[in-house]
């Protein structure tokens, strides 16, 4: 039944667009939204019925697990959802995490309360000054002498100096700060076992 | 006056004559238009069921004598079917169609599309349905690349040469942002 003109799909009424993508799968769903602008409108809804099987799935099951969250605009990340990630990698730049609230990421770390997975954090911060709130909490300052080759996934990363915490189970990491694009971030890197 | 003569020559008490855009009369056994929702609603209105109600022609302005004619062909072969019922819980798509439909479907697109039109106007479901999954078979398993060409849409997006993945061009309809590549701006190494 191929034929060579076109069938102009968009220029039926809704009612008849939603019936031919009922019909189709949620991977041709996603192809389909990749067309133009229109379509990834008009799929949208679709699409999202889809993310409520895989958000399922993903509560249900425990899959698949997401082990590497950036987000860059993440003004909407809250503490608790920052708490609830479980990634082995959290990069988040433009945050409204506070710097209480970061101390208080970080003593539930040190305290195995949360994150247990996380081994590299990677979160915009204020100022310097913003460290003294933020590290109000056991730690060690290493002489910035001091040059240690950590790991971000298995990029090796030497850092020279950092603050030391550690976790009720003996886990290390080291938080540093880095100026990237004109902005100041706080990275963690967990020391791993290699 | 055209008239179509179905199988069994429609009488006087059990026909409606319907009239296409271009001024074209059909006489339509009432047994045919159970098919057609918006028919059906119609001559239930009117009582066109009633032998002692007079019945005055059903102008069609929507649809066109030859659209008028495919359309009763459909109804025809569908007159003993069973009434078409909603998809279940159970249902599951299937692209394979009896060879019937195959013959009478293989029509220019341009027709199809406004059959399809058609079907939805007077809401012949069984019809509408077929034609969407006949639709439906020839976006299923293509790339966007090919869906466009398929259904003749220009791209109005860009995509990643890498992946063909649309680029998100406005940043405030990312939703929710998340993504599970690395950072941008990505930490330098120190």
């Amino acid at each position: 039944m191929e034929n060579t003109s076109k069938f102009p799909l968009l220029h039926l009424p809704i009612l008849a667009i939603k019936e031919v993508l009922s019909e189709v799968t949620p991977l041709d769903l996603i192809n389909f939204s990749m067309v133009s602008r229109k379509t990834r409108l008009i799929a949208q809804d679709p699409v999202t019925e889809f993310k409520k099987y895989v958000e399922y799935a993903m509560e249900v099951f425990n899959w698949p697990t997401v082990k590497r969250l950036n987000i860059e605009k993440s003004t909407f990340v809250t503490f608790d959802q920052l708490s609830s990630f479980n990634c082995v990698s959290i990069h988040l730049s433009q945050t409204s995490i506070s710097d209480k609230e970061l101390n208080q990421f970080f003593k539930n770390w040190t305290t195995s309360k949360s994150n247990l997975n996380l081994q590299d954090l990677f979160i915009g911060i204020k100022d310097l000054e913003s460290l003294e709130t933020i590290f109000d909490l056991p730690h060690e300052v290493v002489d910035p002498g001091t040059v240690r080759t950590l790991h971000r996934g298995n990029h090796p990363i030497p850092v020279s100096g950092g603050i030391d915490i550690k976790r009720d189970d003996g886990t290390v990491a080291t938080c540093y700060t880095q100026v990237c694009i004109g902005s100041l971030y706080l990275a963690m890197l967990v020391h791993l076992k290699l | 006056m055209s008239c179509e003569e179905p199988t069994t020559s429609p009488t006087p008490e059990n026909n409606i004559t319907v009239v296409s855009s271009d001024g074209k009369e059909f006489l339509l056994d009432l047994k045919l238009t159970e098919q057609s929702e918006t028919l059906a609603r119609l001559i239930s209105n009117f009582e066109y069921d009633r032998t002692d109600v007079k019945k005055d022609p059903v102008p069609l302005g929507n649809i066109t004598s030859a659209q008028m004619q495919k359309i009763i062909e459909w109804l025809q072969h569908h007159r003993y079917y069973p009434k078409w019922e909603q998809n279940d819980i159970h249902y599951s798509t299937s692209f394979t169609f009896e060879t019937w439909v195959e013959e009478y479907l293989n029509i220019p697109n341009n027709e199809m599309f406004e059959l399809l039109n058609a079907a939805n106007y007077l809401n012949i479901p069984r019809l509408f349905s077929t034609i969407c999954r006949i639709m439906a078979s020839r976006i299923t398993g293509k790339s966007a690349e090919q869906i466009r060409t398929v259904l003749n849409i220009k791209t109005d997006v860009k995509n990643d040469v890498y992946t063909g993945i649309p680029i998100q061009e406005d940043s405030s309809s990312s939703e929710d942002g998340m993504s599970e590549i690395s950072l941008s701006p990505s930490p330098p190494p120190i």
